[in-house]
């Protein structure tokens, strides 16, 4: 109760100058179970990107149990992650599964490199590492919460996405 | 602007929506004075002529936060002398160097304020189990203040749809 009423009162200062900035307010510690939260939910979804990649089934790496739901955004980030960075270590498995043998190459390799030479294969290798790594700087922008980067998207999405509910009138909007 | 209408849930995710007064971050001061949901609009704003920057969302933010915790409005002024007399009721009358800090920004505004010590904002928030306090309002807040901490491209940025959420909420704790 008294951590909540001080973030409270520091973000309600009268003066600008003394009033908290959100980077500040956001190392507060309020918000301590939420961040631990999501770190434990980045380990998870790591963890589960290891066991994909490593061929493994997933019952044979030890894992810390899925925490229970403590808060509703990282929760929503663990599914997505998870699924994400499966798919992109899986791609990349598959790539560098076509470099060492042409023969056993799925599609995504043979579209790559259409001649089972060393050479392109493994530059088409490290090209998709390369786009990996960047999907997944895009997603770590993501789970920063609301990213300014998607941000001229969003209204949109949210027309298209859910009904506005209105419960009340405010007085005088902008 | 920053307020209630434009917090938008849906099960797991959480958007902010409503950027219809932003500005683009190389605009100079003064800027529009009528800018923000009144019951969310800082002092600097009701004070001065347009002298108000990035903070201005924080206490927005203050404002919404206090409404998702106590399910009732911190200042619902009627107008803006009512909406700065109904600040003071709580936080108490600033200090005469502050009130002159905002005077050298404005022209409209007369700073004859009747004194008044405010009655604190800890004795309005009413007790709460503390599984909601730790849960909903501290990741809808996280999610404000992550926002506002990297909308560097925009400023001004409202968050709002504290009513919907305020639904969601009474619907998961009450």
């Amino acid at each position: 109760m008294g951590v909540q009423v001080e973030v409270m009162t520091k973000l309600i200062a009268y003066d600008p100058d003394d009033r908290v900035s959100a980077r500040q307010a956001l190392r507060y510690a309020y918000f301590r179970e939420l961040r631990q939260a999501e770190k434990k939910a980045a380990a998870q979804a790591q963890a589960l990107a290891i066991a994909s990649s490593q061929h493994s089934t997933p019952s044979a790496t030890p894992r810390a149990t899925p925490a229970a739901a403590p808060s509703p955004a990282p929760s929503a980030t663990v599914n997505a992650d998870g699924k994400a960075v499966r798919s992109a270590r899986a791609e990349e498995r598959d790539a560098g599964a076509g470099a060492k043998a042409p023969g056993a190459a799925p599609a995504a390799a043979a579209a790559a490199a259409p001649a089972p030479e060393p050479a392109p294969s493994a530059a088409a290798t490290t090209m998709q590492r390369r786009a990996n790594a960047g999907k997944e700087k895009d997603k770590d922008e993501k789970k920063r919460g609301v990213g300014a980067s998607n941000l001229p998207n969003m209204p949109k999405n949210l027309v298209r996405n859910q009904a506005k509910v209105r419960l009340r009138d405010s007085s005088g909007s902008s | 602007m920053l307020a209630q209408e434009n917090i938008l849930i849906a099960e797991d995710v959480l958007k902010l929506a409503d950027f219809g007064s932003c500005r683009g971050i190389y605009s100079k001061q003064p800027y529009t004075e009528y800018i923000s949901t009144r019951w969310y609009r800082a002092p600097e704003c009701l004070l001065t002529d347009g002298y108000y920057n990035y903070k201005m969302d924080i206490w927005g933010v203050g404002c919404v936060f206090f409404e998702i915790v106590s399910l009732f409005p911190l200042f619902p002024g009627t107008n803006e002398l009512d909406q700065i007399n109904k600040i003071h009721k709580i936080l108490g009358t600033p200090a005469q160097e502050l009130l002159e800090k905002f005077k050298r920004h404005s022209a409209h505004v007369d700073f004859n304020f009747p004194q008044t010590s405010g009655s604190g904002v800890a004795k309005l928030i009413p007790h709460v189990p503390p599984d909601a306090v730790r849960t909903l309002p501290a990741a809808v807040l996280r999610a404000s203040l992550l926002h506002a901490s990297c909308s560097s491209r925009f400023s001004f940025i409202g968050a709002g749809s504290l009513l919907l959420l305020l639904g969601v909420w009474v619907c998961r704790w009450r």
